[in-house]
C-alpha cells in the first residue's frame, strides 16, 4: 500500500517537476514586457527547441529547488558532535542554496538502526542518516534509500570524474551494492581500522622491543603480562594480555588475522565455522584459559589499556586521537604506546576496514537534492581534511591524505595504521548482520569464559543461525 | 463488586425507567474515554498479536503461515499436546487429592495409589514432551521461559517472607517507624533504570567490585556476578545438569535487584494488614498464655493470608512482565542465562524485526500467565483464612 | 469495609512477661531493621558518593571522594542534555496524569456509582488487562502509533508526545482504586444530592472530588512514577533527542559513556531528582495510598 502511494506520488512530483522546468524560464521574459499577454505563447517554441537539439538537457534536477530545511542524523558526540556541527554550521553559512541543515545525535549506531526501521517511507525520515553497510542493507529490504546514482554523474550537482577518482577505490565502491542492482546507497565521509594498541612501556619493561607480530610472539607477551605487571599501572584490577570487549568487529579481525573471512561472497553465506576461525578461537579461548585473556563490558578495554592494566586491546583506529589519549590521561597519566596490524598467522596484514556511510532516505526530490549537496560538501577536499585531522578518522581522499603529512608527523601511530589501508577487509555489508552481531557476540563470551567448550561446536552452530537469519531476510527481497 | 444499590424504589416504576435510562446513558458516557484507550491499547492488541502471529512478518506483513510460528516454537504438535497432558494430569492429581482430604471418608489406599499413578504419568509426559520440545522447537525461547520460572520462583517467596518479617518487626513498638517503612520503599519507587545502572556496576566482575568486596569480608572467592552464566549448582560444586542446576548466577544477581526493589511494597501492605487485626484476637491469645511466635504462626500469618495471596498474584505477575532492570542488567557473557521470556520477546521485535515470530511467542507467555493466575486462583483461595 | 483508614501507629498491646528475652528481641529487631534499611539505601549512596568523584577515583572504587566534584552534573547534562530530556518526561508525565485523572474519575464513579447494562462486563474485562504482558501489547500498539493499522490523525504518531502519553492515559488500575472509594461514599449523600436536583456528574464534583482527595493523590502518585519510570515504550517510540525522555537518556548515556562512571551516576541522579522529590513530599500518602491497594475489595 504503502510503496505504491509512495509511487503514485513520486509520478505526480515528477510530472510536477517536468511541468515546473517547462514553465521556469518562460516566467521570466514576461516579467521584462509586461503589457504583451500573449508573449509566453510565443515563446513557449524557444523552450522546446534545445530539447529537440539535445537530450542532456532533459536534467531531472534542472528545475528542483534544493529543500530549505533537512536533517541529518548520525552518532557522532561529544568532541565529534561538536567537530562536525561546525561542518554543518559552515555549510549553513555559505551553501548558496538557503539550505538549513540540523545536525541531531540519534543515538548509537545501533540506536539509529532501530530508530529508522519504523520510519523508513515515512515522512519521518531524517534527509542523512549514517549508517553501516549492513545497515543500510537493511532499510533498503524496504526500498526506503535514494539511489545516488541519479545524481552522482549530474553536471550541475554530481561528481567530477577527477572528483570519482580521487576517492580511495576500497572506500568508494564499498557502498555501491550488488545485491540491489548496483545501486549506490551510501557514500563514505570516513572510514575506521580495527587496530592492535599496545603498550610500549610496558612491553620494554618486560624486555621486548617491538609490537608482536606472530600469534606466538603475542601470545607470550600477553600471558607475560600477567606475571609482570606494569609499573605504573593504576587502579585494582589484575593485569592482563588482553582486555577484549565483545564486538562482532573483533570476531572479524581476528579471523582475518588468522587468514580467513567471515562470508563467502560467491555463495553468499557466512563462514563463522572456517578452519581460520576455528583456529583463531582456540587460540583466544586458549589465552583466556591461562588468563591472559579478559572479557569487559562496554568500552572498559580502553579504560583498562589507560590504567596500564591490558597490555593490548583490539580496536577502532578511530580511538587514537581521543578515546584512548584521554583513557590514559585519565590512568596511568604518560606512557610510551602506539597501533600495529594485528599479528598474523600467513605473514600477511589484513585489517578489518568498517565506517558508517551517510546515506539518504527516500523522501522528496527536493529533500534528497539538499541531502546531496551537504554529502557533497562533507566528501569534499577541504572538509575531509578538517574531518579527518580533528577526529582521526581516515579521509575518504587521496588528495587528503597528501595533505595531512604534518598530522602524520604529530601522530605517527595514525600513518601507521593509514599505511595498512590497502591490505585492508570488509565485514559483509547484508541484511540482517546486526542481529548476526549480536549472536557473535554472546558465542564469543560463550567460548572465552567457558574454556570447556568445543571451538567448532560453538562456531557451527553460530553460523547456522546465521545463515538461517540471512535467508530470511533476503527472502523478504523476493517477496 | 458489590456496588451500592441505592436507587429508591419507592419511586413510580416509570421515573424508575426514565432514571434507568438516564444512568444507562451517562454510565456509558462516564466510562467512555477509558473503555476507548483500554480496548485499544490494552484489549485489542491480544486480538492483533494473535493475528500478526499468523503470518511470517517482518517489519511488513508477508505470507500467511497458519501455526507455523508456534510450531517452531513447540517444535512438534504431539511434544506440545504430551506437555499439555501432562501438566492437565498434574492439575487433576492436585485437585483429586484435595477431594479425597476433604471428603469425610477415610483415605483409601485405592485412592492413593491412583493418584501416584496419576502424577507418575503426568511426569513421564511432560517430561518426554519438554525434552523434544527442547530439541525440536526454539530451544532459546523455552529456555527463556525456564529463566522466568527460575525468576518467578527465587523472588516471589523471597519478597513475601522477607516483606512479611520486615512488617511484623516494624509493627512492634519502633522508634523511626515511618521513617524506616519510608526507606524500604524508597527502591520501589524509583526508576528501574536508574538503579539497576547502580547493580550493574556494584555486581561487576572485577575481584574489587563492591559485591565481592563484601562476600570477601566473610572468606568467599570473588564472584563473577552479571558475567557468569554456570548455574548456581554447578558453582557450589554440585554435578546436577538441568532444571535443578538452577538459574546462573547472572540471573541470580537480577533476581536480588529484583527483590531489593519490590521488598518495600509487600512491606507497606503487609504492615497496613497488621493494622487490620483485631487487637481482641492477640489478646484473648495472649490470655491462653501464647508465646510470640505462637502469636505469629497462629494469628499473624492466618490474617495475613488474603494479603499474601493478593501480594504472590501480584508478584507472579509482575514477575513475567519483568522487563527494566533484566534489559539494563544483561551482558553477552551471560548468554542466553539471563534472558527471560519478556527479554527475549522484546529481542526478537525490537533487535531481529521478527515481528510474527515475536508475536507468538508473546501469546503463548500470555497463555501460560492466564493459566498460571487461574491456577494460583483456585489453589490459593481455598487456603485463604478470611478473617 | 475499614480499609481505606490508614493505618495509625496502633501497637499490639502485647504484654511481655521476661524483660531481659523482651530487651534482646528489641535489640535484634532493631538490628535487622537497621540491616535492612542499609541495603535499601546503599545504591542509593554509592550512586551519590561516586557520582562526586574523579575517574581515577572510580575506578579504585572508593566509598567516598577525597574532594565532591559538582562539576560532574554541568559535564553530564552537556553530554546527554539531561536537562532537556528532563522537560521532555515532565510534559509527558504531566500529560498522562491529566488524562489519566479525567478517564478513571468518571470510569470509576460509574462503576462504583451508576447501574448500567454491562458495566460488570467492561470492569472485568478492564480488570483482565491488568494481568497482560506488554510484551503482547507492546507490538501491535506499536504498529497503532505508526498508524499501520487504522488510519490516526496525523498519519504517525512516532516521535511525538501523543505516542508518549495517549496509551497511557487510562489503566484499569487508577479504576479500580478509585472505584474500591467511590463505593464507600454514603448513600445519604447521593440521595440528599438528588433531592436538590444535582445530576450524576454535578455530585461527582461538588461532592464526591472533594472527599476524595486521598485516592486521587495516590491515583496520581502512582501515574507519575508509572510515566517517568517507563523504559521500553518510549524506547521504541521516539527516534530522535527532541522526545526522547530521561530514562531513554540516561540508557543511551550507559552505552556513550559507561566506562565514565561518575558521569554515568551523575546522570542517574538526575533522573531520580523529580522522583525523590515527589516522593519525600508525599510519602505518607503515598505509602498509605499503596496500602489501600493491597486490600480486598
Amino acid at each position: 500500500m504503502r510503496s505504491k502511494l509512495f509511487g503514485l506520488f513520486a509520478v505526480v512530483m515528477i510530472a510536477a517537476l517536468v511541468l515546473g522546468a517547462c514553465a521556469k524560464p518562460t516566467e521570466v521574459p514576461p516579467v521584462v514586457e509586461e503589457p504583451v499577454v500573449e508573449e509566453p505563447v510565443v515563446e513557449e517554441p524557444v523552450v522546446e527547441e534545445p530539447v529537440v537539439e539535445e537530450p542532456v538537457v532533459e536534467d531531472p534536477w534542472a528545475g528542483v529547488e534544493p529543500a530549505k530545511e533537512i536533517t541529518f542524523w548520525h552518532n557522532h558526540s561529544g568532541d565529534r558532535e561538536a567537530i562536525l556541527l561546525k561542518i554543518v554550521d559552515d555549510f549553513n553559512a555559505t551553501n548558496e542554496y538557503g539550505i538549513t541543515l540540523t545536525a541531531e545525535v540519534a543515538g548509537s549506531y545501533s540506536d539509529i538502526y532501530k530508530k529508522m526501521l519504523p520510519v523508513l517511507n515515512t515522512a519521518d525520515v531524517p534527509d542523512i542518516v549514517v549508517g553501516y553497510q549492513n545497515q543500510i542493507a537493511m532499510y533498503q529490504l524496504a526500498d526506503a534509500i535514494w539511489d545516488m546514482n541519479e545524481i552522482i554523474d549530474n553536471p550541475t550537482y554530481g561528481l567530477s570524474g577527477d572528483d570519482q577518482a580521487d576517492f580511495l577505490p576500497t572506500f568508494f565502491k564499498q557502498d555501491v551494492y550488488s545485491l540491489y542492482d548496483n545501486q549506490r546507497l551510501g557514500l563514505a565521509p570516513n572510514r575506521s581500522m580495527e587496530v592492535m594498541y599496545y603498550n610500549l612501556s610496558w612491553l620494554k619493561q618486560m624486555g621486548y622491543e617491538a609490537a608482536p607480530t606472530t600469534m606466538e610472539e603475542f601470545r607470550a607477551m600477553a600471558c607475560d603480562a600477567v606475571a609482570n605487571p606494569f609499573e605504573k599501572g593504576t587502579g585494582e584490577e589484575t593485569p592482563v594480555g588482553l582486555a577484549m570487549r565483545m564486538d562482532a568487529s573483533n570476531f572479524a579481525s581476528w579471523v582475518f588475522a588468522f587468514g580467513g573471512d567471515i562470508f563467502d561472497y560467491t555463495t553468499n553465506q557466512f563462514t563463522l565455522d572456517s578452519p581460520a576461525a576455528i583456529e583463531a578461537w582456540t587460540f583466544l579461548q586458549g589465552l583466556a584459559k591461562d588468563g591472559c585473556l579478559r572479557v569487559v563490558d562496554g568500552y572498559n578495554d580502553q579504560v583498562q589499556f589507560g590504567a596500564g592494566k591490558s597490555l593490548f586491546t583490539v580496536a577502532s583506529s578511530s580511538g587514537l586521537g581521543v578515546y584512548y589519549p584521554k583513557a590514559i590521561a585519565d590512568g596511568v597519566g604518560e606512557m610510551e604506546w602506539s597501533v600495529a596490524a594485528l599479528p598474523t598467522t600467513t605473514g600477511q596484514v589484513k585489517p578489518n576496514i568498517y565506517g558508517a556511510s551517510v546515506s539518504i532516505p527516500k523522501s522528496t526530490p527536493e529533500r534528497q537534492l539538499a541531502a546531496w549537496l551537504f554529502i557533497k560538501y562533507y566528501t569534499s577536499k577541504d572538509v575531509q581534511t578538517y574531518w579527518a585531522t580533528e577526529t582521526q578518522y581516515f579521509p575518504v581522499r587521496k588528495s587528503v591524505a597528501a595533505e595531512m603529512v604534518d598530522f602524520f608527523g604529530t601522530y605517527p601511530p595514525y600513518e601507521t595504521a593509514w599505511n595498512l589501508i590497502e591490505f585492508g577487509a570488509f565485514e559483509p555489508p547484508v541484511p540482517g548482520y546486526d542481529p548476526i552481531r549480536e549472536e557473535m557476540k554472546i558465542t564469543m563470551a560463550a567460548l572465552l569464559e567457558d574454556p570447556t567448550l568445543i571451538v567448532q561446536d560453538e562456531l557451527t552452530l553460530l553460523n547456522t543461525t546465521a545463515n538461517q537469519i540471512l535467508a530470511d531476510q533476503l527472502a523478504q527481497i523476493e517477496q | 463488586m458489590e456496588t451500592s444499590n441505592t436507587l429508591i424504589s419507592t419511586k413510580s416504576s416509570s421515573a424508575f425507567k426514565k432514571q434507568a435510562f438516564k444512568d444507562q446513558i451517562t454510565g456509558i458516557l462516564f466510562t467512555l474515554p477509558a473503555i476507548i484507550i483500554i480496548f485499544f491499547f490494552g484489549l485489542f492488541p491480544i486480538g492483533y498479536s494473535f493475528y500478526m502471529s499468523l503470518y511470517n512478518w517482518n517489519v511488513r506483513k508477508g505470507k500467511f503461515v497458519g501455526l507455523q510460528n508456534y510450531l517452531n516454537i513447540f517444535g512438534d504438535w504431539t511434544a506440545f499436546f504430551q506437555v499439555v497432558l501432562g501438566i492437565a494430569l498434574i492439575v487433576l492429581a492436585i485437585t483429586l487429592s484435595r477431594k479425597v482430604k476433604q471428603s469425610e471418608t477415610r483415605f483409601s489406599k485405592y485412592s492413593f495409589v491412583v493418584l501416584i499413578i496419576l502424577l507418575v504419568l503426568a511426569g513421564v509426559f511432560f517430561l518426554t514432551g519438554w525434552g523434544r520440545m527442547i530439541e525440536l522447537g526454539d530451544k532459546a525461547y523455552l529456555s527463556s521461559l525456564v529463566n522466568t520460572l527460575y525468576y518467578a520462583l527465587g523472588t516471589v517467596p523471597t519478597q513475601i517472607i522477607i516483606g512479611m518479617v520486615i512488617a511484623y518487626f516494624l509493627y512492634q513498638k519502633i522508634a523511626g517507624k515511618e521513617l524506616f517503612r519510608m526507606l524500604y520503599f524508597l527502591p520501589y519507587v524509583t526508576p528501574a533504570v536508574s538503579t539497576a545502572v547502580v547493580f550493574r556496576i556494584i555486581f561487576n566482575r572485577p575481584d574489587y567490585s563492591i559485591a565481592n568486596r563484601l562476600i570477601g569480608l566473610f572468606g568467599i572467592d570473588p564472584l563473577k556476578w552479571r558475567f557468569e552464566k554456570i548455574p548456581i549448582m554447578q558453582l557450589l560444586g554440585f554435578d546436577i545438569e538441568g532444571f535443578f542446576a538452577g538459574p546462573s548466577l547472572a540471573l541470580i544477581t537480577i533476581m536480588i535487584y529484583g527483590v531489593w526493589s519490590f521488598v518495600g511494597y509487600n512491606v507497606v501492605i503487609f504492615l497496613s494488614g497488621l493494622g487490620n487485626i483485631p487487637k481482641e484476637v492477640y489478646e484473648a491469645a495472649e490470655i491462653d498464655g501464647a508465646t510470640k511466635s505462637q502469636l505469629f504462626r497462629y494469628i499473624t500469618i492466618p490474617y495475613l493470608s488474603p494479603i499474601t495471596f493478593y501480594l504472590s498474584l501480584i508478584s507472579l505477575i509482575g514477575t513475567f512482565k519483568a522487563f527494566n532492570h533484566i534489559y539494563v542488567l544483561r551482558l553477552p557473557s551471560a548468554g542466553y542465562s539471563v534472558i527471560t521470556a519478556s527479554v527475549y520477546i522484546f529481542d526478537r521485535f525490537y533487535q531481529y524485526t521478527q515481528f510474527g515470530v515475536a508475536t507468538s511467542q508473546a501469546i503463548v507467555l500470555f497463555l501460560i500467565i492466564l493459566g498460571l493466575t487461574v491456577v494460583q486462583n483456585k489453589v490459593m483461595a481455598e487456603r485463604v483464612f478470611y478473617g | 469495609m475499614d480499609n481505606a483508614i490508614p493505618l495509625k501507629t496502633s501497637t499490639s498491646g502485647l504484654r511481655k512477661t521476661n524483660p531481659t528475652l523482651a530487651i534482646i528481641g528489641k535489640v535484634l529487631i532493631y538490628v535487622v531493621l537497621i540491616v535492612g534499611a542499609i541495603i535499601a539505601l546503599f545504591p542509593f549512596f554509592w550512586m551519590v558518593s561516586t557520582s562526586l568523584m574523579t575517574l581515577g577515583e572510580t575506578l579504585q572504587l572508593r566509598l567516598l571522594p577525597a574532594v565532591p566534584i559538582w562539576t560532574n552534573y554541568a559535564e553530564a547534562i552537556e553530554r546527554a542534555k539531561f536537562d532537556k530530556y528532563l522537560v521532555n518526561s515532565l510534559i509527558v508525565t504531566l500529560g498522562t496524569m491529566a488524562g489519566l485523572l479525567i478517564t478513571s474519575i468518571l470510569a470509576a464513579y460509574a462503576f462504583a456509582r451508576i447501574k448500567f447494562k454491562g458495566s460488570n462486563l467492561i470492569f472485568m474485562l478492564f480488570l483482565a488487562t491488568m494481568m497482560i504482558p506488554e510484551s503482547v501489547t507492546l507490538i501491535p500498539n506499536y504498529l497503532m502509533i505508526r498508524g499501520d493499522i487504522l488510519p490516526i490523525p496525523g498519519g504517525s504518531w512516532m516521535n511525538t508526545y501523543w505516542a508518549l502519553t495517549i496509551p497511557f492515559i487510562a489503566n484499569a488500575f487508577s479504576i479500580f482504586l478509585l472505584k474500591q472509594f467511590f463505593q464507600q461514599v454514603p448513600n445519604e449523600l447521593w440521595d440528599a444530592a438528588r433531592m436538590d436536583g444535582a445530576d450524576h456528574l454535578r455530585f461527582l464534583v461538588q461532592i464526591v472530588l472533594p472527599i476524595s482527595k486521598a485516592p486521587i493523590m495516590t491515583v496520581l502518585l502512582f501515574g507519575f512514577t508509572g510515566s517517568w519510570n517507563a523504559f521500553s515504550w518510549p524506547l521504541i517510540v521516539t527516534s530522535n533527542d527532541k522526545w526522547r525522555t530521561v530514562m531513554i537518556g540516561l540508557w543511551n548515556f550507559v552505552g556513550e559513556a559507561g566506562t565514565e562512571t561518575n558521569l554515568l551516576m551523575a546522570g542517574a541522579v538526575i533522573t531520580l531528582i523529580p522522583i525523590l522529590l515527589l516522593y519525600l513530599f508525599t510519602q505518607k500518602q503515598f505509602t498509605q495510598g499503596i496500602a489501600t491497594t493491597g486490600l480486598k475489595g
